[in-house]
């Protein structure tokens, strides 16, 4: 009878827990998972302990994740890791940038330089002192008027001449404490004293806007202006004492009342619209 | 059956699974022995049956709880349990008592119970790694070696070939 007993009981026990480990293996894993993470946490001393020093014993080798305890101090440390990265990341972008404003920098400064470097070769420029200028913006109509991020601050008056691409551009027309307004030769209240070199002529050029002037009563001496004849703006006070490239020859023609006289058009030697810096003549040195 | 005995033993067995025994590998550090199923071939081969089937499912239940094959339990309450109560029913046919028998014992039931935890895994849909080297030849073979080994102080501690010894006494006198 007591066998019987047993025998029933081993089986029924055995159907029991079955029925048990079932109902463990189709629960939510969450459910489960938090059973294993209760255990990692009532015996987080003894696990962590252990873990330490098999880790200690293995430091060759990597950490194994194998127990709850170890998923989450493995994911701690992955987050630590990750808000580290993070943290790195931000880091290097700064430097990046900081490194390229200092490229940058460095090769604006470089690119100063040789401009500079480049207006000294002439012997006359040598008395001259130059303000760099960097162009802000292209404004007026016709597109006649430059913007250029240096003033009053930087030694800039109203009637400076400008040069870009060591060619006369125009004139400094307005300035404020930081920035300057510059009148191109093409805008139509620009006068500048011309002289035509080739047919040892003179007059004044004034802009018609949309990027070209006019030098108007040419007495050409009965000699035919020809298309790409430089022109050459003159001594006029404030001015250095050499002649600078201003324009060239566009096309030309006779007065209709005075067949002597010519009107001659023309265009700026420097490609003003790719311009990206000038150079203002401050004044003459002693 | 020392319960107390047991839930300690089987306790410190899980702690030292996932601690300790991971400083004893060999070839590999994934490749080392099983403590809890040295635990369950121990216990299935010592116990009453009743106590077989309960210490066999509470073996099973500390595997699952300390270093879970999966992400959820249950694989190996169900795997340990039955196997352990097969080899239960099996010992009462023939004696596992010589060391290379329960060395057998326990290669034997690495393989099945890792077979079968993989294949109940797989009635979740969420079948984890499965190493075949590693988990139905290498570490079986490696709990196979030390388990024999650790049932001379696992029975003195769990007091259980004097309990074993007095009861084939008890049979010997009624006979």
């Amino acid at each position: 009878m007591k066998n019987k007993w047993v025998k029933t009981s081993k089986r029924m026990m055995f159907l029991y827990l079955t029925l048990g480990g079932l109902i463990f293996l189709f629960s939510p894993a969450h459910l489960t998972g938090k059973l294993q993470l209760a255990y990692a946490r009532v015996f987080s001393w003894p696990l962590s302990t252990g873990r330490q020093l098999t880790l200690a014993s293995r430091t060759a080798l990597p950490a194994e994740v194998s127990s709850p305890s170890d998923y989450a101090q493995a994911i701690e440390v992955h987050r630590q890791l990750q808000d580290r990265l993070a943290s790195l990341e931000t880091q290097h972008r700064k430097l990046q940038n900081h490194l390229a404003n200092r490229e940058a920098q460095l090769q604006e400064a470089q690119r100063k330089i040789d401009e500079l470097a480049r207006l000294r070769t002439v012997p006359e420029w040598g008395r001259m002192r130059f303000q760099q200028a960097g162009i802000i913006s292209v404004s007026g109509q016709g597109q006649s008027e430059l913007i250029v991020d240096r003033g009053q601050q930087d030694s800039l008056v109203v009637g400076q001449y400008v040069l870009g691409d060591l060619s006369m551009i125009g004139i400094v027309s307005d300035v404020s404490p930081q920035t300057a307004r510059i009148k191109l030769i093409t805008d139509p209240t620009s006068r500048i004293p011309v002289r035509l070199a080739e047919l040892d002529a003179g007059g004044v050029m004034q802009g018609t806007g949309s990027g070209m002037a006019e030098i108007a009563n040419v007495d050409t001496k009965r000699k035919t202006p020809r298309a790409g004849e430089r022109v050459y703006a003159v001594k006029t006070p404030g001015f250095p004492g050499v002649p600078i490239v201003v324009a060239e020859v566009v096309d030309s023609r006779r007065d209709p009342d005075n067949p002597i006289l010519w009107t001659i058009r023309v265009k700026p030697v420097c490609d003003i619209a790719s311009l990206t810096d000038v150079a203002v003549i401050i004044s003459d040195r002693p | 059956m020392r319960w107390f005995r047991f839930a300690v033993l089987v306790l410190v067995a899980a702690i030292l699974q996932t601690t300790f025994v991971d400083m004893v590998w060999i070839l590999n550090a994934n490749i080392k022995p099983d403590l809890l199923l040295i635990l369950l071939v121990f216990f299935a081969v010592r116990c009453e049956p009743t106590d077989a089937v309960i210490a066999s499912f509470a073996i099973g239940f500390a595997a699952d709880l300390a270093s879970p094959a999966t992400g959820f339990m249950g694989p190996r309450i169900i795997s340990f349990g039955v196997f352990g109560t097969l080899l239960n029913d099996l010992h009462n046919v023939i004696s596992i008592r010589r060391l290379p028998y329960q060395a057998a014992a326990i290669f034997v039931m690495g393989i099945v119970t890792a077979i079968a935890s993989h294949l109940l895994a797989y009635l979740r849909a969420e079948p984890a790694a499965f190493s075949v080297a590693r988990q139905c030849f290498w570490q079986p073979a490696l709990s196979a070696i030390i388990g024999p080994f650790l049932f001379l102080p696992l029975a003195w501690l769990m007091r259980m070939d004097r309990l074993r010894r007095r009861r084939h006494a008890s049979v010997a006198r009624t006979r």
